[in-house]
């Protein structure tokens, strides 16, 4: 099935942009939404993977090529990724109170938080620009959202809370209320916000949106938001910056 | 857009009293609960869809519709009721009692939820209520029978009913007679009524 034009133009920009073809494809039994693995080392392309059978996989898609977008239209000596020596990790299982959790599983657990930070910062910004400028996806993309923010209502429910420790629930809750509050505002439907607000969310919310609306809206300042919002949520010292090279 | 529920629920004792007035902080039990239910239940009120917010023992569940009306509140505790989530189901019924004293399938479900839980004084009083404000209510006085039963109230009471059904293939039930019983040597009856939707036949 062919992506829609707003896809494919997408598509060619990365290409253009990063001199290395886009790769997208399914993957079956993908637990997250979709991805994107930047192109690096002998890697011959992008990978953009999403999960079969969701009916907004021009969203999907488009999103994920927006996080590639954003970072090659950095000069090349301002690319960032994401990164995190053993060290950092305690430094990260300490502070979510993971150390009673089996290693693996913690070190895991925090990768994934980290990943959360960024891709929830950085996919705010993704998500207005897709809505600004792509309305042919939006449609599929308030679908999406829709979807995303139920499931994040669904992981309020105390019996899904007990199974982390506090400190984790709570960095996870506070930036699923910062994306309610986001998308409230978007789709001017207050309710959103309800449940996290009745939970004690209002404030780390509040700041974590401050923190969105203070850093410029430039890719360039991509790695400032993200900065930002792992002091705010306490996550200092889990992680670095590597710098980027596609080579 | 089709019209989409789903229930979003949180433990009670992680809300946020400061989200209450000042005066409201500090209550306890079920008093907190009713002031819970009424701030969450005026928080939702007026965003462009319907919702229910129900507070059982220990946690709290907002039921939204993303568009047309709430599904009657009486109707979602009576299935709760069905599926044995008896907290839920009450408490549902509860709040439909709270917004319409006179919502008889909420009288009915919820007169049977507390019976079926041996809560037979409150059963009582609300199946009387209802048989007084809607006698043809399908199955009210063959409730108001069994739970007059469960409390022992033999001698004095007894219904005896009888359906019969109108041209039209609704139900309507008639009380015709209080004859005595004799109950020596029997316990109570332990019939459960299903729990009731709207006006199915009967």
């Amino acid at each position: 099935m062919p992506f829609a034009p707003e896809g494919q133009e997408l598509i060619q920009q990365v290409e253009q942009l990063s001199s290395r073809p886009v790769h997208v494809a399914e993957e079956p039994g993908m637990k997250l939404r979709a991805t994107v693995t930047p192109s690096r080392g002998g890697a011959p392309a992008h990978m953009v993977r999403f999960k079969p059978g969701s009916p907004s996989v021009d969203y999907l898609v488009a999103s994920q090529l927006m996080f590639l977008v954003r970072t090659f239209t950095c000069p090349a000596a301002d690319r960032w990724e994401i990164a995190a020596f053993p060290a950092e990790q305690d430094v990260g299982i300490k502070a979510m109170g993971l150390g009673d959790s089996p290693d693996a599983f913690a070190r895991s657990m925090i990768g994934q938080i980290i990943t959360q930070v960024r891709a929830y910062s950085i996919g705010c910004r993704v998500d207005g620009w897709i809505r600004q400028h792509l309305p042919g996806l939006r449609e599929q993309q308030e679908a999406e959202i829709r979807s995303q923010l139920a499931e994040n209502e669904r992981a309020l429910a105390p019996e899904i809370r007990q199974k982390s420790p506090k400190p984790l629930v709570d960095t996870n809750s506070a930036m699923n209320a910062v994306y309610a509050t986001f998308w409230s505002t978007m789709l001017m439907e207050p309710r959103l916000v309800i449940p996290f607000t009745a939970m004690g969310y209002r404030g780390k919310a509040g700041e974590l949106r401050a923190i969105l609306e203070d850093v410029p809206d430039e890719p360039s300042s991509d790695r400032v938001l993200v900065e930002r919002w792992t002091e705010a949520l306490g996550l200092t010292g889990a992680y670095h910056f590597n710098p980027y090279s596609i080579d | 857009m089709a019209e989409t529920i789903h229930d979003i629920q949180f433990s009670l004792a992680e809300f946020d009293r400061s989200e209450l007035p000042e005066s409201h902080r500090e209550l306890q039990g079920d008093d907190f609960r009713q002031a819970v239910q009424e701030h969450l239940a005026a928080q939702c009120t007026g965003q462009g869809g319907a919702a229910e917010v129900a507070i059982t023992a220990d946690r709290v569940i907002i039921r939204w519709k993303e568009s047309g009306a709430a599904e009657p509140l009486a109707e979602l505790g009576a299935n709760h009721l069905k599926l044995g989530e008896y907290d839920k189901g009450i408490a549902l019924l509860r709040l439909a009692l709270e917004r319409d004293p006179h919502d008889a399938a909420a009288l009915f479900n919820l007169g049977m939820g507390l019976g079926d839980r041996d809560e037979t004084g409150e059963a009582l009083e609300l199946l009387e209520r209802l048989v007084t404000i809607q006698p043809d209510y399908p199955g009210a006085w063959v409730a108001l029978g069994v739970a007059q039963a469960r409390v022992g109230q033999w001698d004095g009471f007894q219904v005896m009913i009888f359906t019969e059904s109108d041209a039209g293939g609704n139900a309507r039930v008639r009380q015709v007679g209080r004859p005595r019983v004799k109950t020596a040597g029997h316990g109570p009856p332990r019939h459960r009524l299903s729990p009731r939707l709207s006006h199915p036949g009967w």
